[in-house]
């Protein structure tokens, strides 16, 4: 019952994967759009990804805290 | 998962009291400790004579410290100077101890929940007294109530979601890299675990330590400001 806890708790992965995916395609855009504002797209590209990975590892400590507790 | 051996155990006990309690010497505090030791090293070797013509180790040194100055620079404004020693010993520290499972074959010194942790109370106390410097105590008080009075619970929340989200963040992902590749090994011994331990060990970890930095100068570089 803990394993398919901790599976269900992991499958916030799924919002993380999306987020990151639709931020970095529109970063692209941008950049092919203005490639001279590179570097603060990436800039943004990254803490963007950051806050969005986020909830994938709050998936992940949760997963952790079922099994190992 | 394996446990972190345990190298020596040093009992303590409060003269006058009753209390004591054990220091355990985890060989992640070791493997922190030489971490801490090189980069003084390193620091202290590379500035030992400067010149105006400078060495290799001089030209490191430089570089890493201006980079970083620049970086901080950048966001954080005209006062810059207060915050950017703490913020690159942070960057420095976290980058040699993220990719140090790539490098030495150690465990990471973040894989335990207890680095992390300091690492994030400690810059939250910085951010708090930033703000208490730049505002003074009233002032920092009366921002919790701002835009309006009864946002207030959600301000005072946000103190202790900043720290919680930079460890669990950080944690997590050597964390999970570790058991990742603890899983690999077992799975594909041959092939697979280099090329693995290439991405979740030298990038995600130098990611990772990035992201910590570039989020504590964003929290610092949000209480500095002053609006009009």
């Amino acid at each position: 019952m803990d394993l398919l806890a901790a599976a269900i708790a992991v499958f916030t992965g799924l919002g993380a994967g999306i987020g990151i995916g639709v931020a970095t395609g529109k970063a692209t855009e941008a950049v092919s759009r203005q490639p001279e504002a590179s570097g603060k797209i990436q800039m943004l590209l990254l803490l963007g990804a950051a806050l969005a990975e986020a909830t994938a590892i709050y998936g992940l400590v949760i997963a952790l805290l079922i099994l190992f507790r | 998962m394996e446990e972190v051996a345990v190298l020596a155990k040093i009992p303590v006990t409060i003269p006058f009291t009753q209390i004591s309690f054990n220091i355990v010497i985890t060989e992640i505090i070791v493997t922190s400790w030489i971490i801490m030791a090189v980069i003084i090293l390193w620091a202290y070797l590379a500035t030992r004579n400067m010149k105006l013509v400078p060495s290799k180790l001089q030209l490191s040194a430089e570089f890493i410290v201006d980079s970083i100055n620049n970086f901080v620079k950048n966001i954080i404004g005209h006062k810059w100077k207060s915050y950017a020693p703490y913020l690159g010993t942070l960057i420095l520290y976290l980058a040699l101890s993220n990719t140090l499972g790539a490098l030495f074959f150690a465990k990471p010194p973040t894989r335990d929940f207890s680095i992390p942790v300091a690492l994030a109370v400690m810059t939250i106390s910085i951010v708090i007294g930033s703000g208490i410097k730049t505002r003074g105590f009233g002032g920092f008080f009366k921002k919790l109530f701002k835009p309006f009075f009864f946002l207030f619970p959600i301000n005072l929340m946000e103190y202790l979601i900043k720290p919680l989200s930079l460890c669990m963040r950080l944690f997590g992902n050597i964390f999970g890299a570790a058991i990742l590749m603890h899983m690999l090994t077992k799975v594909a011994p041959i092939i697979v675990p280099p090329v693995a331990c290439l991405y979740f060990d030298l990038f995600d970890g130098g990611l990772q330590a990035f992201v910590f930095f570039f989020l504590s100068t964003l929290y610092i570089a949000e209480e500095v400001e002053i609006e009009e």
